[in-house]
């Protein structure tokens, strides 16, 4: 097991050594003075312009920016000077990113939740309307843009209905509360987003459960265990489900690139103060050495993200470690 | 099930194309008339705003109209009561038009801008998809021939760009470049030809071992022609249908940038931007972004039950799971029969 590890770990630190790269070069590639994207508009005398090429690098080569950008980051830690608030990036980082993980993690255990379970009943009830609903509604979802389902949520259930904030994460006023009070505000505030995260997401989980169980459905283990007389929905969940375990859990690590894309678009829509709006706005101010590192960041969730889902699936599988293994001679 | 997915998804298709591409000579109102702001704001689906007539032929619209008499009428913009005499007036000066989907919030005709901006989507959708297929065959197509380490260089680079989640790398692309209809285009196929690359490189390493490969590099056919004629035109059909997948995907995207200010540049209408438009009067006029995103979901899903209906004619299109499936051995009277 531990070789498995070690192995999927020399995977994954090139894959983000990878995407920093790719990140930098694109930035690098870009047409134009990076000097005027710090300047903006404003006419400076070239001795302004001077001083600010040689405060941010820009006066090098690229290879000898990349070689510093790169050191700095991985051995200082230091992400860089976000010019737009003109504080540090590991800051503006370290404020947003627990917003993020918070939105994300529960979408993802709502997701998952919901896949199983929606994708259990379907396969129970095949060909009849629970099995018709949910597979049309999770196509119907699948195929709705997520920004535009947060609006219609927002619409209904916030403006309609009053039942949930649409915005923000926390009340005005809840620095004051005691602390269950504000774990509630949290979750309530939580509930919206989450949940259109989850379900724009939920329709690829649903339809490859439901046809993972029915796959193990259809194999001897289960007429044996029927004929031992084992009732129906503990077939279903003990024996089948648990079969279709192993490709549910590659799929959670293969939707979270679509859960972190997803999040962006959501904290926007619902002003969640995460790391998906503060790129946005860098992106809006022009502030790319922000830009770098978010994107850089959500691509690290990502790799750490199939990294665990590797794990866990050699965990789950022990096959999977052996083909690993035949593979790598 | 099959039949029904492409009798429903492609006819609704059908209609969109044709509906598209007939745009013009429709006789819709101009998407990007604004007429008259201050009356034809918000107005809800079905609306028949009043209108008077004018001797010219052109319309003057009203919150109210009243007739004074002798063929003068008086109408009411706002707190404004002007005075039009019956010279002035058509003689069928009393007319409300219809809006079938009703106005945004600068009196624009949704109708017309539902359908313009389905033809920017589409083409967005489209363009996309096809430069995200081009470049996933030539890189597909590079590694799987060249094999050795050009094929890992390749393969790995795929693997860096795509744990990169795909709306934060078009944004980084679109912000680095001044966002336009073909930026927009050129990058959401920049960004989605990973499936398709490793699709190609798939169909074309299990191609490369087939008895009719052996046979016509036997007979002689250099490598390009081998590549050309004989394995890319095989390798095609998978690719086919993942670019007809693709193109509800690039829907999805285009409408997520242009939600985002990022994507095609108002004024030109795109599903995406009438969407945007509507965010800031959500509780006034729910209309104006609900139905631009009705349209999005129902073209997605059209997209998707053709592309799955031919994938599972033709065969599979996405990989499947590493674990191949079991095939059932014996039906069981007590179980479902297997699909």
């Amino acid at each position: 097991m531990l070789r498995f590890v070690v192995r999927r770990l020399l995977v994954a630190v090139p894959l983000v050594l990878g995407v920093l790269t790719l990140v930098f070069v694109l930035v690098e590639t870009t047409p134009g003075d990076p000097a005027d994207l710090v300047l903006g508009d404003r006419p400076v005398p070239p001795e302004v312009r001077e001083r600010i090429e040689r405060a941010y690098g820009f006066d090098r080569p690229a290879p000898e920016r990349y070689a510093r950008w790169m050191s700095a980051l991985l051995f200082r830690g230091d992400l860089g000077w976000s010019t737009s608030r003109s504080r540090p990036v590991s800051q503006l980082l370290a404020e947003t990113l627990p917003a993020t993980l918070v939105l994300a993690g529960a979408a993802l255990t709502l997701h998952v939740l919901l896949g199983l379970v929606l994708g259990v009943i379907s396969a129970a009830r095949r060909g009849r309307w629970p099995d018709r609903v949910v597979t049309w509604g999770s196509l119907t979802l699948y195929a709705m843009p997520t920004f535009w389902l947060g609006l219609m949520v927002i619409l209904v259930f916030s403006y309609g209905l009053s039942l949930f904030p649409g915005s923000s994460m926390q009340s005005v006023g809840a620095e004051d509360w005691p602390m269950w009070r504000r774990w509630l505000d949290a979750l309530w505030h939580l509930a919206l987003p989450a949940g259109v995260l989850a379900l724009s997401s939920a329709a690829a989980m649903t339809r490859f459960v439901r046809s993972g169980v029915l796959e193990a459905l259809a194999q001897e283990f289960i007429r044996a265990a029927r004929a031992r007389g084992v009732g129906g929905s503990r077939v279903l969940v003990a024996h089948a489900l648990r079969n279709a375990l192993g490709p549910v859990i590659n799929l959670i690590g293969l939707s979270l690139p679509i859960l972190v894309s997803g999040s962006l678009i959501v904290e926007v829509v619902f002003a969640w103060p995460g790391m998906g709006r503060l790129t946005y706005d860098a992106i809006m101010a022009k502030d790319l050495s922000v830009v770098l590192i978010t994107t850089s960041m959500a691509a690290t969730l990502v790799v750490l993200g199939n990294l665990a889902a590797d794990i866990a699936l050699a965990a789950v599988d022990p096959r999977i470690r052996l083909v690993d293994e035949r593979a790598s001679r | 099930m099959n039949d029904r997915r492409l009798v429903l998804g492609g006819g609704f298709l059908v209609v969109l194309a044709l509906v598209a591409l007939a745009a013009p000579w429709l006789g819709l109102r101009d998407p990007a008339a604004q007429p008259d702001t201050l009356v034809l704001r918000d107005l809800p689906p079905l609306a028949r705003p009043q209108a008077v007539r004018l001797g010219d032929g052109s319309l003057r619209f009203a919150h109210e109209v009243r007739p004074l008499g002798a063929g003068a009428v008086e109408m009411r913009r706002g707190s404004t009561w002007t005075r039009l005499g019956a010279d002035q007036l058509a003689p069928d000066w009393n007319v409300r038009p219809l809006y079938l989907l009703g106005t945004d919030s600068f009196g624009r005709d949704l109708l017309s801008r539902l359908i313009h901006g389905g033809r920017v989507s589409l083409l967005v959708g489209l363009a996309g998809a096809l430069i995200a297929v081009g470049i996933g065959t030539l890189v597909g197509s590079v590694a799987g021939f060249a094999g050795g380490r050009v094929d890992a260089l390749l393969m790995r680079f795929t693997d860096v760009v795509l744990s990169v989640p795909r709306l934060f790398l078009a944004l980084l692309l679109v912000a680095l470049y001044r966002p336009s209809l073909l930026t927009t285009m050129l990058v959401l196929g920049g960004t989605t030809w990973m499936a398709a690359a490793r699709l190609v490189r798939g169909e074309i390493l299990s191609l490369r071992e087939r008895d009719f490969v052996h046979a016509a590099r036997a007979a002689g056919a250099s490598p390009l022609r081998l590549g050309l004629l004989h394995l890319l035109p095989l390798a095609m059909v998978p690719v086919i249908i993942e670019g007809t997948l693709r193109v509800g995907d690039t829907i999805l995207l285009e409408a997520a940038l242009s939600y985002l200010d990022l994507g095609v540049r108002p004024p030109t209408p795109s599903w995406g931007n009438l969407i945007a438009d509507g965010r800031h009067s959500l509780l006034g006029a729910w209309w104006i972004s609900t139905i631009p995103g009705l349209a999005v979901a129902a073209t997605v899903v059209s997209l998707n039950f053709v592309g799955e209906a031919v994938r599972d004619r033709l065969g599979s299109a996405r990989p499947l799971p590493a674990r191949r499936r079991p095939r059932p051995t014996v039906r069981s009277l007590l179980l479902p029969a297997a699909e």
